[in-house]
């Protein structure tokens, strides 16, 4: 266990947005301040339509904000034109979605070494590190295989193989358990949290499935756009899982 | 660059069936213009090697044009007479030969066509650059006597399914008539769209009195004598002929004379205008094809608008979005053109085996037709390619 003061991977003041226009506009987060640390994991809870997706795609660099201050690794994404904020999304980021979004006519190493394909890596070198991240998540047998011949619980672990592909500081994931079981929901979160531990990495990961509570570092509640609360430890839990 | 090549080959090789479809338009667009510049080449070289045969020499006097109602009708004042006072009385003139020309069925044995008879003078092979490949041209006591004898042109054995050779001796039945055949021209070529490598030579004498019936010619041919300059002649001829027709001075001529080079490479120009002019309209088949392109480029975009959200979500930029479907757009467009230069270049031989046209594939029509195939791929696929770059990477995701 590290000992050394944590660092904000994320910092949001008041962060606004808004969907439509005028009188139709509806309110999607009225206000959020969040802080992310290296190395935690911290849950976004709440109902659906509380803004967690909202929060996730501005962090993500996918959104724009309408006010208030977010900084992602001391950047913020507002001051970043169209390729630079991809180029950010790309080196700084990883992404686990609800629905897997992995390309069905690419193999399992290719989906993993896409991120690093766009990023300029040979064909070689990218499959290489693809298949060492199949290995890590145990599906090292399954590195040809196609998405759809393969289960819910495999396709998530090839998204959160590909997510840590460019080994980003922060990784975001959006329901990642929804469309599991709950053994196999238990078992993702508990690869993305030793992800977390062994490299450092933040995790935010947005979610209404209580089973995995227990396996975070912080649980920030969310209800209409805002942030009731945060719990948890104030440092990072411990180094076990 | 050459994952980009290999993501789109990836995504064509995916649904094959689509993309075949998809180059069809290109391909039939890229035949058609191959044959078509095909057609125009061959046809300029076949009057280039008109040229080359002909020597710098050879004056035409053809049928001047009259109008009635409005309408241009070419009138039949040329006459056998005409011919004989050019020869008779123009001075520097080496040889004269008239062309009567008229349809008539040829038969031998039970193979039966309707070919063109020229009746023509003994000099015609001199004056318009033939050579006999077997027999012998009819003379001037051939023509004297109106003997019914032919000279072939170079196809007609194999119309009638035969040899020049086997031929030369046996009797062609004109128009009921018995003619022996003494002699067979070698091939020429067609020139634009006629061919005289089909048609059947007799003598003028023979044709006026025993095929038309009149004297009536089409045009004459003349052979200046070396060392005389050209415009002399021909104001020479003009002279003889205008006193044969009793044109008072003043009165325009009722004919034309044409210095045939002059008259050859006017036809050399018109050729290539016309040659280019099929080509462009060929090219309007690949344009379609464009059209063609976009419109499943830009299906194939909409089918693909989550994986392009993924490819966002993951660091790709506007810029590789917009290459990748670029690409891929191109790629689609130069296999199309590819195979479509294959099917054109076939296309051409078969015109130029089946309907005796001549036809020539140049490298130069192969690299234009090509280079507009990757122009029609980058022109109509940056639309979709754009399209596909501008799209808001959350919305893609979310895309069902």
């Amino acid at each position: 266990m590290s000992n050394a003061v944590p660092t904000e991977v994320v910092r949001c003041r008041s962060v606004t947005k808004s969907f439509g226009a005028g009188e139709a506009a509806v309110p999607a987060l009225r206000g959020v301040d969040l802080d992310v640390r290296t190395g935690e994991l911290l849950l976004l809870v709440g109902p659906s339509g509380c803004g967690k997706t909202t929060l996730l795609s501005i962090v993500g660099a996918m959104l724009d904000r309408d006010g208030g201050q977010c900084e992602i690794m001391g950047r913020d994404p507002a001051d970043m034109g169209p390729a630079e904020r991809a180029n950010f999304r790309g080196s700084c980021l990883g992404f686990v979605f609800q629905s897997f979004n992995l390309m069905p006519s690419l193999t399992a190493t290719e989906n993993v070494a896409v991120p690093l394909l766009i990023a300029g890596a040979s064909r070689r070198s990218a499959g290489a590190r693809a298949e060492e991240l199949l290995d890590a998540v145990g599906l090292g047998a399954r590195r040809n295989a196609l998405p759809p011949q393969l289960s819910g619980g495999q396709q998530q672990r090839i998204a959160i193989a590909r997510a840590l592909a460019r080994e980003p500081p922060l990784v975001l994931c959006d329901e990642p358990t929804s469309n599991l079981d709950h053994e196999t929901g238990g078992e993702m979160v508990g690869l993305l949290r030793r992800a977390a531990r062994s490299a450092g990495r933040a995790l935010v990961v947005a979610t209404h499935d209580t089973r995995i509570f227990a396996f975070a570092d912080r649980i920030a509640r969310m209800e209409d756009g805002r942030i009731l609360d945060v719990t948890g430890a104030s440092e990072p839990a411990g180094a076990t899982t | 660059m050459l994952e980009t090549l290999r993501v789109a080959l990836t995504s064509i090789r995916g649904n094959l069936f689509r993309a075949a479809l998809t180059m069809l338009g290109v391909i039939i667009g890229v035949a058609a213009v191959i044959t078509m510049l095909a057609l125009g080449t061959g046809a300029q070289r076949a009057v280039e090697e008109q040229l080359e045969a002909l020597g710098a020499n050879v004056i035409t006097v053809t049928t001047g044009m009259r109008f009635a109602q409005g309408v241009a009708r070419e009138q039949q004042v040329l006459t056998t007479d005409d011919a004989e006072a050019v020869r008779d009385d123009a001075r520097n003139v080496a040889a004269v030969s008239p062309e009567q020309s008229s349809r008539q069925q040829v038969k031998l044995g039970n193979r039966n066509l309707n070919l063109s008879v020229i009746g023509t003078a003994p000099q015609h092979p001199e004056v318009n650059g033939y050579t006999l490949r077997a027999g012998r041209m009819f003379t001037a006591i051939d023509d004297a006597s109106h003997r019914r004898v032919a000279v072939l042109g170079g196809e007609v054995p194999e119309l009638l399914q035969t040899t020049a050779d086997a031929l030369v001796g046996h009797t062609l039945m004109v128009k009921a008539m018995p003619f022996e055949v003494i002699g067979v021209y070698a091939k020429k070529g067609a020139v634009g769209f006629g061919n005289p490598d089909d048609d059947v030579f007799i003598p003028i004498s023979t044709s006026r009195y025993r095929v038309t019936g009149d004297d009536k010619v089409q045009s004459i041919a003349v052979q200046v004598a070396p060392g005389i300059e050209l415009a002399q002649a021909m104001v020479e001829i003009e002279r003889v002929i205008r006193r044969e027709h009793g044109l008072a001075p003043g009165i325009d001529n009722d004919f034309s004379v044409i210095d045939r080079k002059q008259f050859l490479a006017t036809q050399q120009q018109t050729t290539q205008i016309l040659g280019f002019l099929l080509a462009g309209i060929a090219g309007v088949s690949l344009i379609v094809g464009g059209i063609g392109i976009m419109n499943i480029m830009l299906v194939t975009v909409t089918e693909r608008t989550r994986e392009i959200g993924i490819r966002k979500a993951l660091g790709a930029t506007r810029l590789d979005i917009l290459t990748q479907f670029l690409v891929e757009s191109v790629v689609l467009c130069v296999l199309g053109g590819l195979l479509g230069m294959l099917v054109g270049t076939g296309a051409a031989r078969a015109l130029a085996r089946f309907a005796g046209w001549q036809t020539y594939v140049t490298l130069d029509a192969l690299a234009l037709a090509f280079g507009f195939s990757a122009a029609v791929g980058l022109v109509f696929g940056l639309w979709p390619a754009r399209r596909a770059a501008s799209l808001d990477p959350i919305a893609a995701l979310r895309y069902e």
